[in-house]
């Protein structure tokens, strides 16, 4: 599984959402699951998935797919 | 009085956040989500806080973080007159529109209410109510540990918490979010 697949699967599980909704696209209040409860989920499985300790703003900033990846680079994560 | 707790601040509402609060509440993000959508003026609002910051059964508070209100909590005391005096604890908060709603960040204001609820205040059992189509904030407090406990008479959804029911939560979410280290790290912004 590369880096790719687990960003997809922490939002797959995070968000409890088909796989197919997730794109770089999708971001807070584009989906009613995407909730705080849901988002807290979503924080867990990405530091879990990626082995990493995410910051408070990275927590709060974490608001779609893309940024994601963007945040997570600043913690060595690439994304091919 | 002032609760400090995971980085932010419950700081007791003062006469000169009436308006800030009035703005947040008449915003649409905010409103949707409560049972009086009415648009709010301030000779409303006015009158609102007047009656609110005289009444010892019930306590506002502005949620503080890094020395700015992003938010505004509340204790309401069920079945007695006053907050101290109450086995049963209504607690509630939301989020000012803008960057912190809907993220897990949420967790930090809801765990401190609980806590000065459950440690402070001696509170037996917290109440939510919900409106029943708030999905987001039953499956918010559902994760604190809450439990559907009914109706009440307004149709609103009654949601409980017990302390054995929200301890073992807040370990496990506290943990994952480091509050702790937030709450180092937040020590200078506070």
């Amino acid at each position: 599984m590369n880096n790719n697949d687990r960003l997809h699967r922490a939002f797959v599980d995070g968000l409890a959402v088909d796989p197919g909704l997730i794109t770089d696209e999708l971001e807070y209040n584009s989906i009613p699951n995407w909730d705080s409860a849901a988002h807290m989920v979503l924080i867990v499985e990405l530091e879990k998935g990626f082995d990493v300790m995410l910051d408070t703003d990275d927590i709060i900033d974490m608001s779609s797919v893309k940024k994601a990846r963007e945040i997570l680079a600043k913690y060595g994560v690439d994304f091919p | 009085m002032q609760v400090k707790a995971y980085g932010i601040r419950l700081q007791v509402m003062t006469v000169d956040q009436v308006e800030t609060v009035r703005q947040w509440r008449n915003d649409p993000e905010v409103s949707r989500f409560m049972v009086d959508r009415n648009h709010i003026t301030r000779e409303m609002q006015a009158s609102w806080f007047a009656k609110v910051s005289s009444d010892p059964s019930q306590a506002h508070f502005m949620i503080m973080f890094r020395g700015k209100g992003i938010g505004l909590a509340y204790l309401k005391a069920l079945g007695r007159p006053s907050l101290e005096e109450a086995s049963i604890i209504e607690p509630g908060f939301y989020l000012a529109p803008g960057r912190y709603r809907g993220t897990a960040f949420a967790f930090a204001p809801a765990f401190a209410l609980n806590d000065y609820c459950f440690e402070k205040l001696g509170a037996k059992e917290l109440r939510a109510k919900v409106l029943a189509d708030n999905g987001a904030a039953l499956r918010f407090n559902e994760s604190l540990g809450y439990v559907r406990a009914g109706r009440d008479q307004k149709g609103l959804e009654v949601q409980s918490l017990l302390p054995e029911q929200y301890y073992p939560v807040r370990e496990k979410l506290a943990r994952f979010l480091r509050f702790t280290d937030i709450q180092q790290k937040g020590k200078n912004n506070l």
